[in-house]
């Protein structure tokens, strides 16, 4: 009985303990559960607004950092390296090098110094220094065809100042429509090149060459040049004829003077004959003198004398 | 008295004891019990969904599995770490490490009297729970607890805080003589 009554209070003992410890685990966990929810959601709030600050913080960082960007960019183009200014420069510099190599092998190959400037006579492939020729031939065409531009602005503007005084003022007389340059034909050979280069670059070049050479301002001058040579003729006829009146007169003095009946005159009157109207007067009036005489003296040289004093 | 209670506190033969009542009280609760939460309201889903996508660092919408205790905690509910470390497991068994919204809030709605928010009859009924609980370690029923045996009680015995926490917890609770008023830290815990 003794043995049993001490089983009974151990296990009761036991028991009781157990449930006591367990009261208590029970406890503590719940109080741990209340407490995490109530902090993570107490923390939420702060995490968020840790998060928006981050988030905005970052985005200003950002286009602080591309505004840096662009300045420094923009900075070091500007003052350190200039990359236009110093592109310009060379390709300044590479022009006049190249004008300056055309201009000494131009100057060469007139004074015909170096052999191999000069490409060979039935091939269609040009030398480097031809190319550079044709290329400086260009540089003069690109002057040539502004100047020409800006002759024919002139013309045109002088022509609507023409048309917009005529209102008031008319030119007379009327010189009539110009008939001379409609009927004009073109010469189309000088179009056709001989041997038109392979290098396609050049040969369109050396085609607005060859044409730039059948201008109007170059058809005017041929036009001018022919009548040139026509007023030259007609000026030369006229030389002629006056020429031939001239000599008329002198072959006829000439035969009076080798008449034997001059031989009793002085030489004084031979020399001053043609100075004056007055001393050809006299002339004749003493030669008519002197032929009254010879008339009454010879009678065989009648008829000769009387055509003399028609001619007279 | 003392002696048997230090030796017994010890043991880890009480633990599993002690969670084998929980699985049993809870199968029973399955077979019997109907859904212990009816379905929130859809301003309250969003609102959770809205939540939900606070703890999403990613961006693909989903949370990786080590945070579904925060993230949990942040909609409204107050689980066990057993509960959380069950489902944590178990995704990590299937080698899942991130989860859907879908998934978030069946684990929600699984979590019976310990999730979702609670009525106001609802919320006294789980602060005197908690007074009670805190009760047991008051001694002489005098409703003060020394700090020192309620740090000690947390970080020892049940499911273990760490010291930052309890630091936390009792921090401006504590008086001059070293007491804290747990039935005041009680209210600001549930209605804060």
């Amino acid at each position: 009985m003794f043995i049993a009554a001490r089983r009974i209070q151990s296990f009761w003992r036991g028991y009781r303990v157990r449930k006591l410890l367990h009261l208590r685990w029970q406890s503590a966990i719940a109080i741990q559960r209340w407490w995490r929810g109530f902090r993570t959601r107490h923390i939420l709030y702060e995490k968020v607004e840790r998060r928006l600050q981050g988030i905005i913080h970052e985005h200003f960082h950002r286009a602080a950092i591309r505004i840096q960007a662009l300045f420094r960019g923009w900075w070091v183009r500007k003052f350190i390296h200039d990359v236009r200014n110093l592109h310009r420069m060379q390709c300044t510099a590479a022009e006049d090098l190249i004008n300056c190599i055309i201009h000494e092998m131009h100057h060469i190959k007139k004074t015909d110094s170096i052999p191999g400037v000069i490409s060979l006579r039935n091939s269609v492939c040009r030398s480097k220094v031809e190319k550079l020729l044709t290329t400086m031939i260009f540089r003069f065409h690109n002057g040539r065809v502004l100047s020409m531009v800006a002759n024919r602005m002139s013309q045109k503007e002088e022509y609507r100042r023409h048309f917009r005084d005529a209102r008031f003022v008319t030119h007379i007389p009327y010189s009539g429509p110009n008939f001379d340059g409609l009927c004009y034909v073109r010469e189309d050979d000088h179009i056709v090149l001989k041997e038109v280069p392979t290098d396609l670059r050049y040969s369109e070049i050396v085609t607005e060459y060859e044409e730039s050479q059948l201008h109007e301002h170059l058809r005017e001058t041929h036009l001018r040049f022919d009548l040139r040579k026509l007023q030259r003729q007609i000026d030369h006829i006229n030389y002629q004829e006056l020429h031939l009146k001239r000599k008329f007169c002198a072959d006829v003095i000439d035969r009076m003077r080798k008449w034997t009946i001059w031989d009793s005159i002085s030489a004084n009157h031979k020399q001053n004959i043609y100075e004056s109207r007055k001393n050809t007067q006299v002339f004749f009036r003493r030669a008519e003198h002197l032929m009254s005489d010879f008339y009454v003296s010879k009678a065989e040289d009648s008829y000769h004398v009387l055509s003399l004093s028609s001619s007279t | 008295m003392m002696s048997r209670k230090g030796n017994q506190l010890h043991p880890s033969s009480i633990r599993p004891s002690s969670t084998t009542p929980d699985c049993n009280q809870k199968r029973r609760g399955d077979m019997t019990a109907p859904p212990p939460n009816p379905k929130p309201e859809k301003s309250r889903i969003m609102e959770m969904h809205a939540i939900f996508l606070g703890h999403d660092t990613r961006g693909d919408n989903k949370i990786s599995i080590r945070h579904l205790g925060h993230c949990l905690r942040a909609m409204g509910a107050t689980p066990t770490e057993a509960m959380v470390s069950k489902h944590v497991r178990q995704y990590e068994a299937s080698t899942m490490q991130r989860i859907c919204f879908d998934e978030v809030m069946g684990i929600y709605s699984s979590l019976g009297k310990h999730g979702g928010m609670l009525s106001p009859k609802k919320k006294q009924i789980e602060a005197d729970q908690f007074v009670s609980s805190l009760r047991v370690f008051d001694t002489d029923k005098s409703g003060w607890i020394p700090a020192i045996r309620l740090r000690r009680i947390l970080t020892k015995t049940g499911e273990c805080m760490g010291s930052m926490e309890v630091d936390e917890l009792l921090q401006g609770r504590i008086n001059k003589d070293g007491l804290v008023d747990y039935k005041k830290l009680v209210q600001d815990i549930i209605y804060g």
